[in-house]
């Protein structure tokens, strides 16, 4: 009798504990869901129009090969996370020609109670993610500056368009 | 051992819960570049002065005289499928002297985009052809660069010649698309 009433306190104990272990599981599931998930927000656009004011110089002429935005042409915000995160890029052409090369580069760090690295040299954009900067905590107005290489008069008169992605990833 | 595949369940819930809202998040931009249509030209060699002369020998026919220093260069960029011509004309009332024409051929130097030559034209009041097929091209600026330009002052009729007739006329190039 006294063993039978062992085992149903140790059968308690488990359940008991069980319930416990998922009690917390399912908070540690809520938290990220209450709180959000990391967000990214990128604000602004880079248009330019090129034409016979770009010329080197007089008629017969090349066009200027490059062509730099503003150095804060394009803000990103970093927010709802207290964690480390990575930004990568990535570009998807709608119409782009084969002789531009995009570049891209961090021109000042924003504001906020973390920390961010890297990025502040131009690199190319590519159509895969390649990492661009990383950082913790909410970082805000941080300041991208674009770099078009590769114009000249052989890329045929037309309108250009590529779209850049920007995601960030907890890490 | 039930506990522990509980745990273990539950674990790997978390991890696909985890994946799903911990974290990756993203937002995008567009850039925009327009290329607009370039045409531009500009001469090389400016003013010149063309005489027919007195034969060398009595009872042949006056000399005519060429010139062969000047320049065309120009700068076009067209959407695909489209080409420029390169047209020459003077001005209204312009005219050579008396029992003389005014000829001239342009050649391009054979870079690509260029164009062909149309050959050897009569200048006139009206817009002559000189050059076809022009698309994208930058000739280049140096003193030799671009299309050659040959004008021919010809003597056409030697009984209409009037000695010490001068003209002045104004060549001028234009650069159009293709019609």
């Amino acid at each position: 009798m006294r063993t039978l009433m062992n085992k149903a306190k140790q059968r308690k104990k488990r359940y008991a504990a069980t319930r416990a272990v998922f009690v917390v599981l399912v908070v540690l599931i809520l938290i990220p869901i209450k709180t959000g998930a990391i967000q990214i927000s990128v604000t602004g656009s880079w248009t330019r129009t090129i034409d016979a004011a770009d010329l080197q110089g007089l008629a017969g002429s090349d066009l200027n090969p490059v062509y730099e935005s503003a150095t804060n042409q394009i803000g990103i915000e970093i927010r709802q996370t207290s964690a480390n995160w990575s930004v990568d890029i990535k570009k998807i052409d709608t119409n782009w020609h084969g002789n531009f090369h995009l570049f891209v580069r961090r021109t000042s760090n924003g504001n906020g109670s973390g920390s961010i690295s890297g990025g502040t040299t131009y690199q190319e954009v590519t159509d895969v993610d390649q990492a661009f900067f990383s950082g913790f905590r909410v970082r805000t107005f941080i300041d991208i500056q674009l770099r078009l290489e590769g114009v000249s008069v052989q890329v045929p008169q037309d309108s250009y368009t590529t779209t850049l992605y920007y995601t960030v990833t907890e890490i | 051992m039930f506990i522990w595949k509980r745990l273990i369940f539950t674990a790997v819930i978390i991890l696909m819960f985890h994946s799903v809202f911990s974290a990756q998040t993203q937002d995008t931009h567009p850039v925009t570049i327009n290329i607009s249509g370039i045409a531009v030209v500009s001469l090389v060699g400016g003013a010149l002065s063309l005489s027919v002369t007195p034969p060398g020998t009595g009872g042949q026919p006056p000399q005519n005289d060429l010139d062969n220093t000047c320049y065309l260069q120009y700068t076009s960029c067209v959407p695909t499928g489209q080409t420029r011509t390169l047209h020459v004309a003077w001005a209204a009332g312009d005219s050579a002297p008396a029992g003389c024409v005014l000829q001239l051929i342009i050649s391009p130097s054979g870079g690509a985009g260029e164009g062909s030559s149309s050959g050897r034209r009569t200048i006139s009041g009206s817009a002559q052809t000189v050059v076809t097929g022009i698309t994208h091209c930058a000739t280049g600026t140096s003193a030799t660069d671009g299309a050659n330009i040959r004008y021919d002052l010809t003597v056409s009729d030697a009984t209409s010649l009037v000695a010490g007739e001068n003209r002045s006329v104004t060549v001028t190039f234009t650069l159009t698309d293709a019609s």
